[in-house]
């Protein structure tokens, strides 16, 4: 039970490489952030600073108000759960459960007590005398996770828990994850790189690249207002259409004229932002889920036609993943409704939703 | 509105019934002989290379107990001319090997291994551990400078060690062969142990030191129970090495017969010229007791996989 800060938090290797620079952020007690990126973009190292597994090189990292930069691991009150889960092979289910428990000097009936009662709210109380070897994937991270919540720490750290176990698994864990954060109220810090495990459990999500944070905000806002192109691109499967774009004037309005012949006025309410940005280059990004079939457009949206025709359909049973070329070349994706039959070679007037749509400035890549 | 018919083999199976007969795996199916006829060639090899190894050590069985006028004047494989005839045979030699203070020599035999054992065995784990998984400055120059002390030839050692125990005043005691045997077995013990120690997983001593395990917790809850076979492979390295040593035990205990071991009494038996030669075989065999308990008690802890189910899925 406890806020996690951390302020202009930097690490640098000895051989000069930045893992993580200037990183700020405030937690609240009781949150559950999720910290998202690709590989190597720096959310693990600054879990492991949080776990004091990492030193830190700059900046203080706060738990619960009090600084912990040079606080032993065991001495700063969290629990983490590991991607490998490094369950300690030699001992039984209930003593790698106790084992925090055993070096607080925790009497062994009252250990018992909390292993089990832990063990049933995972639902694993017929594994305790188990080995860790004779245990399934699943079963193994559940014990991790047991681990971690016998000791009721202030707050929990999560290094990819999910990622070992199989698609059906992770996603009934992922459930029960957010569950379990609802029940026990505590801080957790939870990394991963599926952005399907960010955008449902996170109360606010951190994406993190290149050791930057990018964005922090709550899910939502994050996937329909990303502050960036890497952002916009990184959150959303399929990921979010990109075309190079110039802002021109036309008419005492503006207009946005995209490669491949997109021509649409810019709606009346977005205008005053863009002004300055007339006559400058600029990128216009589009989900998948904001282009509509001429034959399936929902009430409600501002439709503008684009020409495209299909090259590749993949049908997913809910929903037809369609990849278009426009006249110039370039390529989008497209998420239709399945009941659109589209063959490929064929050519459509796909209509834009021209409410949900991003536009970044091509320099910064920063939204405008 | 009803179902359309749903046609024949709509699921996209395969169609059911015989098939064209083109799957060429069926041509190899194999009969339990011509199984075991494809493995013979790695059974014969193996069969042959272990009959091999084993050969002197039969010999040297056989010849353990042969009367001394037979065992001069032929090869012990002359004893299968007549497999039938006991009288061949005889425990003589085993007689005069235990008749010469044997009993005595067995003690002080364990009396310098066990310590010369142990203690070697602790002082490297923990040196190992210490030079894996804690940081401080010079740890790798230390590792290497220990295990550059393997090329120091054990010789070279004797006379500037027995001068320091001669003032130190612990000359001729069993104090001074432990330390002696202790120092020996360190470089080897600690290059050992600190690969090994130092291939389990970062993520279990993490794990640890986040559950809120000191060094010395970590140590002795994760780290000893997880390195029982290589610490049970050196204790073994140590112990032979450490039973079967001559010279150390000569050179820091002296020949005095209240403290000689097993290999020194032996050598006596023999004689000063050699004479008594043959009773080698017997004495072989009698001081080859204890190592292999040693070995068979020790062989429980030579398990593969100790680290399953921790790190991997």
């Amino acid at each position: 039970m406890a806020s996690v800060v951390f302020e202009q938090v930097t690490k640098q290797y000895e051989n000069g490489y930045t893992a993580v620079k200037d990183l700020n952020i405030e937690l609240e007690d009781k949150e559950f952030l999720v910290l998202v990126g690709p590989s190597g973009c720096g959310k693990t190292t600054s879990l492991r600073m949080l776990a004091g597994l990492e030193d830190i090189s700059s900046g203080s990292i706060y738990i619960g108000g009090q600084r912990v930069n040079n606080v032993t691991p065991k001495d700063r009150d969290i629990a983490m759960v590991f991607q490998s889960y490094a369950l300690y092979p030699h001992m039984t289910v209930a003593d790698n459960m106790g084992f925090s428990l055993d070096l607080k000097g925790v009497s062994k009936r009252e250990i018992r007590k909390r292993v089990e009662e832990a063990g049933k709210q995972l639902g694993i109380e017929q594994l305790l005398d188990r080995k860790p070897a004779q245990l399934s994937g699943g079963q193994r991270q559940r014990v991790a996770l047991g681990r971690a919540i016998v000791r009721s720490p202030a707050v929990f750290l999560m290094d990819e828990p999910l990622s070992n176990l199989d698609a059906k698994l992770r996603v009934q864990a992922r459930a029960e994850l957010s569950q379990l954060h609802k029940k026990v109220g505590t801080t957790f810090v939870y990394v991963t790189h599926d952005q399907a495990e960010a955008m449902t459990m996170g109360t606010r999500i951190a994406v993190m690249n290149q050791g930057i944070l990018q964005q922090i905000d709550t899910p939502q806002n994050v996937y329909d207002h990303p502050a960036n192109i890497f952002v916009a691109g990184f959150l959303g499967s399929p990921s979010m259409n990109f075309f190079e774009a110039t802002l021109v004037k036309r008419d005492g309005t503006l207009a946005i004229e995209t490669e491949g012949g997109l021509v649409a006025p810019i709606p009346a309410e977005r205008l005053p932002h863009y002004r300055e940005f007339a006559q400058r280059p600029v990128v216009f990004g589009i989900r998948p889920e904001s282009i509509y079939h001429p034959q399936y457009v929902p009430p409600g949206i501002a439709p503008v036609g684009v020409q495209a025709t299909a090259s590749v359909v993949e049908l997913m049973g809910h929903e037809v993943i369609v990849y278009f070329t426009l006249a110039n070349g370039s390529e989008f994706l497209a998420r239709l409704d399945p009941r659109a039959k589209i063959s490929p070679g064929e050519q459509l007037e796909l209509q834009f939703d021209f409410t949900r749509f991003h536009l970044f400035d091509k320099e910064s890549e920063q939204v405008i | 509105m009803s179902a359309p018919p749903i046609p024949p083999n709509a699921q996209g199976l395969p169609p059911k019934g015989p098939q064209k007969k083109d799957y060429v795996a069926r041509k190899k199916e194999q009969s339990p002989f011509e199984k075991f006829m494809a493995r013979a060639p790695v059974h014969f090899a193996v069969v042959a290379i272990a009959f091999l190894w084993t050969l002197p050590t039969l010999g040297l069985l056989i010849s353990s107990f042969r009367p001394p006028d037979d065992l001069i004047s032929s090869g012990w494989w002359t004893v299968f001319l007549h497999p039938l005839e006991f009288t061949q045979l005889t425990l003589s030699n085993y007689q005069a090997v235990l008749g010469a203070g044997m009993g005595q020599a067995f003690l002080n035999s364990l009396v310098i291994s066990i310590p010369a054992t142990v203690i070697p065995i602790a002082i490297a784990t923990f040196a190992a551990y210490a030079l894996t998984w804690m940081e401080f400055p010079g740890r790798q120059t230390i590792f290497i400078v220990t295990v550059g002390l393997l090329v120091v030839p054990l010789q070279m050692t004797l006379i500037p060690i027995l001068q320091a125990y001669s003032a130190l005043g612990i000359s001729g005691t069993f104090l001074a062969v432990w330390l002696a045997h202790a120092a020996y077995g360190l470089p080897l013990g600690v290059y050992l142990l600190r690969n090994y120690i130092g291939s389990l997983p970062r993520d279990l001593i993490e794990a640890a030191a986040v559950d809120g395990a000191s060094h010395l917790k970590t140590f002795t809850k994760i780290i000893v129970p997880l390195s029982m076979p290589a610490i049970a492979s050196f204790a073994v390295f140590q112990f032979l090495w450490v039973w079967n040593d001559l010279l150390v035990a000569l050179v820091y205990l002296g020949g005095s017969e209240q403290v000689a071991p097993v290999t020194l009494v032996l050598r006596n038996i023999v004689g000063d010229r050699g004479q008594d030669w043959y009773l080698l075989t017997a004495g072989a065999f009698i001081s080859m007791l204890v190592p292999m308990a040693v070995f068979f008690s020790l062989q429980r802890f030579f398990v593969r996989g100790l680290l399953a189910g921790s790190v991997k899925g």
